[in-house]
């Protein structure tokens, strides 16, 4: 029963929410179907065989990348794997959330669940503008010395690594205390 | 002599930073060992692939390397294994080689229009390919603009895709009606 809530309440909506992230972003209109179902065996076999420790995150980041390079060839470049991060940190700023609301006897948990799953979708109330903003991503890049610009293409590099980097460490206590109070 | 008078300041600069980073490590708890691993790594990483990205204030580029070494060491928590991973990507990302268009793990080549491009290459200032450009342009300018783009500039599929706002199957397909005129034109 536990592991049919995780794929109906876990893995379709996460995936859903990585695939609809990443077409809006990209401004993706063909293969989305396809991407979803890719994303979700990518998804199912890492919680297989990693069963969310240590070298899931990465790996998760990692193999997505790989199913857009794969689906998408030259479309996809290589900020993309920051983007993927970034969808992933808003699953975990809002997992921190619903921590944080969880009664101590645990009488709460599925409706924060659910309450977790309908906001997971809310940043697409702006999906019009998340091409906008990659656009900007993808301008300042690369290093122009010539243009005169809001902020540098090795700070914006530096600011994306540590923000990639935190996020793994994020993840990692995060997930690991969400299954532990599935888990019981 | 005089050489190394000049670099003095600098390699004594670098190697307090150096110290400062591994300083930093300790007082989180870090072994030595496992410090130098990851930043071993990272610098031949760095060193091997070229082209090392620097700010030009010093002082900004000792801050900003101390900041991305100590989230690889916070990394240390989750893993060792991963902390290399990305002392490895971060190494990448912070040179020319992690610019959007030169990731040389990817680059492809495009044998498809290989002909093409190697006609333009040895014959750029021929006049019938001044001519073939300008009955181009005067036919249809969106075109003409993805020919120059794809065979003269070198942009890449999503470089012309942002730059014409099309999408990509748009430009396959505006590429192959060059391709094929082009090649009945020229003979090749």
């Amino acid at each position: 029963m536990y592991y049919v809530l995780s794929i109906l309440l876990g893995l379709i909506p996460e995936v859903l929410f990585f695939t609809l992230f990443i077409t809006y972003t990209k401004n993706i209109k063909e293969k989305r179907i396809k991407l979803f179902l890719l994303l979700a065996i990518v998804y199912f076999l890492c919680v297989l065989v990693q069963n969310l420790q240590i070298l899931f995150y990465t790996l998760l980041i990692a193999l997505f990348y790989l199913v857009l390079k794969l689906l998408y060839k030259n479309k996809i470049q290589i900020i993309d794997i920051f983007i993927i991060s970034i969808a992933y940190l808003w699953i975990m700023l809002l997992s921190t959330v619903m921590l944080f609301l969880l009664n101590s006897d645990r009488s709460n948990y599925y409706y924060l669940y659910i309450i977790d799953r309908i906001l997971l979708f809310l940043p697409f109330i702006f999906k019009n503008k998340f091409n906008k903003i990659y656009k900007k991503y993808c301008k300042f890049w690369n290093r122009n010395d010539e243009e005169k610009r809001h902020i540098k293409s090795i700070t914006l590099r530096n600011i994306s690594l540590i923000a990639i980097n935190l996020t793994i460490v994020i993840a990692n206590i995060i997930i690991v205390e969400i299954i532990k109070v599935g888990m019981g | 002599m005089e050489k190394f008078k000049k670099l003095l300041p600098s390699i004594i600069f670098n190697l307090a930073e150096i110290l400062v980073i591994f300083l930093a490590g300790k007082m989180m708890g870090l072994r030595l060992e496992i410090m130098l691993v990851i930043f071993g790594i990272f610098v031949m990483i760095r060193i091997s692939l070229g082209g090392a990205m620097h700010y030009k204030s010093p002082y900004k580029c000792a801050i900003w390397s101390l900041l991305v070494f100590l989230s690889l060491f916070v990394l240390t928590n989750v893993g060792l294994g991963v902390s290399i991973i990305m002392a490895i990507f971060c190494a990448f990302i912070l040179t020319t080689k992690g610019d959007i268009n030169d990731m040389f793990m990817w680059k492809g080549k495009d044998t498809k229009y290989a002909d093409i491009e190697e006609y333009i290459k040895y014959n750029s200032m021929e006049t019938k390919l001044i001519e073939y450009e300008e009955k181009l342009k005067e036919k249809d300018n969106l075109t003409y603009l993805i020919y120059k783009y794809r065979f003269k500039d070198k942009m890449t599929f999503s470089q012309i895709s942002e730059r014409l706002d099309l999408e990509n199957s748009r430009i396959v397909e505006k590429l192959e009606q060059i391709a094929f005129s082009f090649r009945i034109y020229f003979g090749i």
